[in-house]
C-alpha cells in the first residue's frame, strides 16, 4: 500500500510540481548527451545548458502539438464516425438484389417467439412476471402441472424447430429436457400457490 | 456539399434552452425534484441560457407557447416541441403565452418554476389577480409569465395544415412514450393501449409517414429512448405498409416497434444515460432490458399482444437467435422481430449520440450489409428497397453540382424520385426549367446521377450506382404511389 506522506495537496499543485520535474530530467539528459565535460558547460557558456534545455523541449512540444486541420476540429468532429468506403456503397445495388424478397409475413414465427418467451419468463422471472407468463401458457397453450413430461416437451419442441441447426449451442435434447424440468417445476409452484399449499423445497 | 440551411445563431441558442427546458421537465416527471437527475437537468438549462447571452439573444430569453410549439422571436422552434407535449399542455391549462427567463436565473429557482407549471395542485396559481404574489411567496423573481388574453384561446380543434397535424401525431407518439416510460419507473399498470391508440390515430391521419419520418430528424431530446422508439415505429410501418399489411396488423406492428424499448426504463439511469465506456456490470444491465422490457410487458394485468412482448424481447437477436438477451431456450425471432431489429439498428446508425455523429442511409446500410449476419437477409432487403438507398426526404448533390431533395422511390433503389432545388453548380434554376427528375435518367438531354448526399454537419461522396436487377415490385405497391414521370416505373 502507498504511504502517506508529503505531497500535492491539490490537483493543480500536482501538475506543477510534475513539470517541474519533467524539466529538470530534461537539463539532466542534455548534459549527460553532451560530449563536453560538465564543467566544460558552466565554463563556456554559462546558460547553454539551459538553452539547450529549452531547445530540446520547445522541439517535444511541437512534436506533441497537433496539426493544424486536427485542431481547426469542431466538436461535431470529435465524435466517432464509422467508416465506409466507396466500394462498400457501390456494392449496395448488388446487395441488395442478390437476394430474391418474395412475399413476407409479419405473423412467421410469433408463436414459436412467444411461446419461447414464456418458458424463459416462467423459467427465469419472479413475481407478478412469472405469474403472467405461467397464466398465459396455461391459456395458450395448454399447459399446467397436469401436463405430463412427454407433453410438455412436445410443445417446447415447437419452440425451436424453426432454428437452424447451429443455433443450438447444447444438444436439442439437453435443451429441451432442461426446459421441461424448469417449466415444470414453474407449473407446479403456479398451481402450488394457486391452491394455497406449500411447496416442498 | 451545402448542408440543409440551418437557423441563426441567436434562434439555435433559444432552441437549445428550450431543449434544456423539455429535458428538465421531462426529468421532473420521471424522478423527484431533488433527484441528481433533476439537477443536471436544471444546470443544463442554466448553461444553455448563459450560452444564449454569450450567443447574442437579449436577456430576459422569452419563449413564446401555443398549443402545439414553443416559439422564439415569432420562429416555431419544431425541434424542442416534439417532445414537449407535457410541458405545452401544463402551459395551455394555466393559460400562459410566454415566459420570459432572466439572465440571474438559478437552478433552484427554474425547480420552483417547474412545480408551478407541471404539478396538477399548481394549476390555478398563475391567474391575473394572484400570479405575482405566487411568485414572491415561490420566491421566483427571475421569471415572469404572460397570461394569453381571454380572446386568444388557442384552440387546437382549429383547422390544421397536414405539417401541423403532422407535429401533433408525433408529440402523441412521444407523449404516450413518456407517459409508459414514467408508469414503468414507477412501476404502476402501463398504458399499453394508449401505444395502439396513438398509432391507430397516426395511420387515420397519414398515410405515408415520410412526413412524420422528416418531422423526426428533428427530435434531439431523448434519441435512447423517446425519440428513438417513435422514429422505430414510424419506420417499422412504413415497410409494413409496403407489404400490403391490414390495418390491424399496422397497429400490431406500430404498438410493438413504438415499445421495443420500454425494458429501458428498468435500468438504472446511471447506466442508461452514461456517457463513456460501460463497466462489464453495466453493460450486463444493458443486455438485461429487452428481457426486462417484455416481463414487464408480461406483468400488466391487461392483455399484452404477443407481438409486443416479442420484439421486446428479441429486437437485438440475429436471425439465428444469437445476440442478447439468452433466452433458455433458443428463440428463433418473428417476422415483426425481424423487421423492428433492422429498423432499431438502422435508426440507431442515421442518428446522433453523445459517443459519436450520424451515418446517411446510404452508408448506414453499407455497414448494416457489412454485419448481414445480424438481420435477417430478405427482411433488411425489403427494408432498404422500401425506403430506397436515398430515402424520401434526402438532400442530394448531382454530379453536376447542382442540389435537389428525394421526393419519391422508384422501383430501383439506387434512383430515387428528385426534385431540383437550385441549376447546375449551385446556381439558381432558370425560370420554367424542369424541376423534378429520376436519378440515372435521362435529363435535359443527359443521364444524371447522384455524386452526393448531405448530412445535418457533412457531405458525403457517393460512387456512380450501376443499377442491378431488381424485381419489379407488385401491382399493390404501384397502386399506391403514383408515378412523377411518365416512364419510369414507380412505387
Amino acid at each position: 500500500m502507498e504511504q502517506a506522506g508529503p505531497g500535492p495537496t491539490n490537483h493543480s499543485e500536482g501538475f506543477r510540481a510534475a513539470l517541474a520535474q519533467w524539466r529538470l530530467s530534461l537539463r539532466t539528459e542534455v548534459k549527460k548527451a553532451s560530449s563536453l565535460p560538465t564543467a566544460m558547460f558552466d565554463a563556456c557558456d554559462p546558460m547553454l545548458e539551459t538553452r539547450l534545455a529549452d531547445s530540446a523541449e520547445a522541439m517535444l512540444a511541437c512534436l506533441q502539438q497537433p496539426a493544424d486541420h486536427l485542431r481547426d476540429r469542431s466538436p461535431a468532429a470529435e465524435l466517432r464516425l464509422e467508416t465506409v468506403t466507396l466500394a462498400e456503397l457501390a456494392a449496395l445495388p448488388r446487395h441488395v438484389a442478390a437476394v430474391d424478397v418474395g412475399p413476407l409475413d409479419l405473423r412467421t414465427g410469433l408463436q414459436a417467439e412467444y411461446l419461447g418467451i414464456l418458458t424463459d419468463a416462467a423459467c427465469t422471472a419472479t413475481g407478478p412476471a412469472r405469474h403472467g407468463a405461467v397464466q398465459l401458457l396455461q391459456r395458450d397453450f395448454a399447459l399446467d402441472a397436469q401436463t405430463d413430461a412427454a407433453a410438455l416437451s412436445a410443445v417446447l419442441v415447437r419452440a425451436v424447430r424453426d432454428l437452424p441447426a447451429d443455433a443450438m449451442t447444447e444438444p436439442t435434447a439437453a435443451l429441451l429436457a432442461t426446459a421441461c424440468q424448469r417449466l415444470a417445476a414453474a407449473l407446479a409452484l403456479q398451481a402450488d400457490a394457486a391452491s394455497g399449499e406449500k411447496t416442498v423445497p | 456539399m451545402t448542408s440543409p440551411p440551418l437557423a441563426d445563431g441567436r434562434t439555435q441558442a433559444a432552441a437549445a434552452f428550450a431543449h434544456a427546458l423539455v429535458v428538465a421537465a421531462l426529468n421532473r416527471q420521471l424522478h423527484a425534484a431533488d433527484s441528481r437527475f433533476v439537477a443536471d437537468a436544471l444546470l443544463e438549462a442554466r448553461r444553455a441560457l448563459r450560452a444564449a447571452d454569450a450567443a447574442g439573444v437579449e436577456l430576459p430569453l422569452v419563449l413564446q407557447f401555443d398549443d402545439d410549439r414553443m416559439h422564439f422571436d415569432g420562429a416555431p422552434l419544431d425541434g424542442p416541441s416534439l417532445q414537449a407535449r407535457v410541458l405545452l399542455r401544463c402551459c395551455a391549462e394555466r393559460g400562459i403565452a410566454a415566459i420570459a427567463f432572466g439572465a440571474d436565473l438559478e437552478t433552484d429557482e427554474l425547480n420552483r418554476c417547474l412545480d408551478l407549471l407541471l404539478l396538477a395542485h399548481n394549476r390555478d396559481a398563475l391567474t391575473r389577480d394572484q400570479r405575482e404574489v405566487v411568485l414572491r411567496a415561490f420566491g421566483i423573481r427571475n421569471v415572469r409569465f404572460t397570461l394569453r388574453s381571454p380572446a386568444d384561446p388557442a384552440d387546437r380543434q382549429a383547422a390544421v395544415g397536414p405539417e401541423q397535424q403532422a407535429l401533433r401525431r408525433y408529440q402523441d407518439l412521444a407523449d404516450c412514450l413518456q407517459h409508459n416510460h414514467v408508469l414503468a419507473h414507477r412501476d404502476h399498470e402501463l398504458a399499453v393501449d394508449a401505444a395502439a391508440d396513438a398509432i391507430e390515430r397516426t395511420l387515420r391521419d397519414f398515410e405515408e409517414p415520410s412526413l412524420l419520418l422528416s418531422l423526426a430528424t428533428q427530435d434531439d431530446v431523448d434519441r435512447f429512448t423517446v425519440g428513438h422508439s417513435v422514429r422505430v415505429a414510424l419506420l417499422a410501418l412504413q415497410v409494413a405498409r409496403e407489404l400490403g399489411a391490414s390495418r390491424e396488423q399496422l397497429v400490431h406492428v406500430g404498438a410493438a416497434a413504438l415499445m421495443h424499448d420500454i425494458g429501458k426504463s428498468k435500468v438504472p439511469q446511471e447506466v442508461l444515460f452514461k456517457q463513456g465506456r460501460l463497466t462489464a456490470e453495466e453493460w450486463q444491465w444493458m443486455a438485461q432490458h429487452p428481457r426486462l422490457g417484455a416481463q414487464l410487458l408480461l406483468e400488466q394485468h391487461q392483455a399484452v399482444d404477443p407481438h409486443a412482448i416479442g420484439a421486446a424481447f428479441c429486437h437485438h437477436m440475429g436471425p439465428d437467435g444469437r445476440g442478447y438477451p439468452q433466452p433458455l431456450l433458443p428463440i428463433a425471432p418473428s417476422g415483426i422481430s425481424r423487421l423492428i431489429r433492422v429498423c432499431d439498428v438502422f435508426e440507431a446508425l442515421t442518428s446522433v449520440r453523445p459517443y459519436k455523429r450520424a451515418l446517411a442511409p446510404v452508408e448506414a446500410y453499407a455497414v448494416m450489409f457489412r454485419n448481414e449476419h445480424d438481420f435477417d437477409p430478405v427482411w433488411l432487403r425489403r427494408f432498404v428497397r422500401t425506403l430506397g438507398l436515398f430515402p424520401t426526404g434526402t438532400r442530394v448533390r448531382l454530379d453536376d453540382g447542382a442540389e435537389g431533395m428525394v421526393i419519391g422511390q422508384t422501383a430501383h433503389p439506387e434512383r430515387p424520385q428528385v426534385r431540383l432545388l437550385t441549376g447546375p453548380g449551385g446556381a439558381d434554376l432558370p425560370a420554367g426549367h424542369p424541376e423534378l427528375l429520376v436519378a440515372g435518367a435521362p435529363f435535359a438531354g443527359r443521364l444524371v446521377r447522384i455524386a452526393g448526399v448531405a448530412t445535418h454537419d457533412r457531405g458525403v461522396e457517393v460512387p456512380a450506382f450501376e443499377p442491378a436487377e431488381v424485381p419489379v415490385q407488385s401491382a399493390h405497391h404501384a397502386c399506391l404511389s403514383s408515378s412523377l414521370l411518365p416512364g419510369t416505373p414507380p412505387r
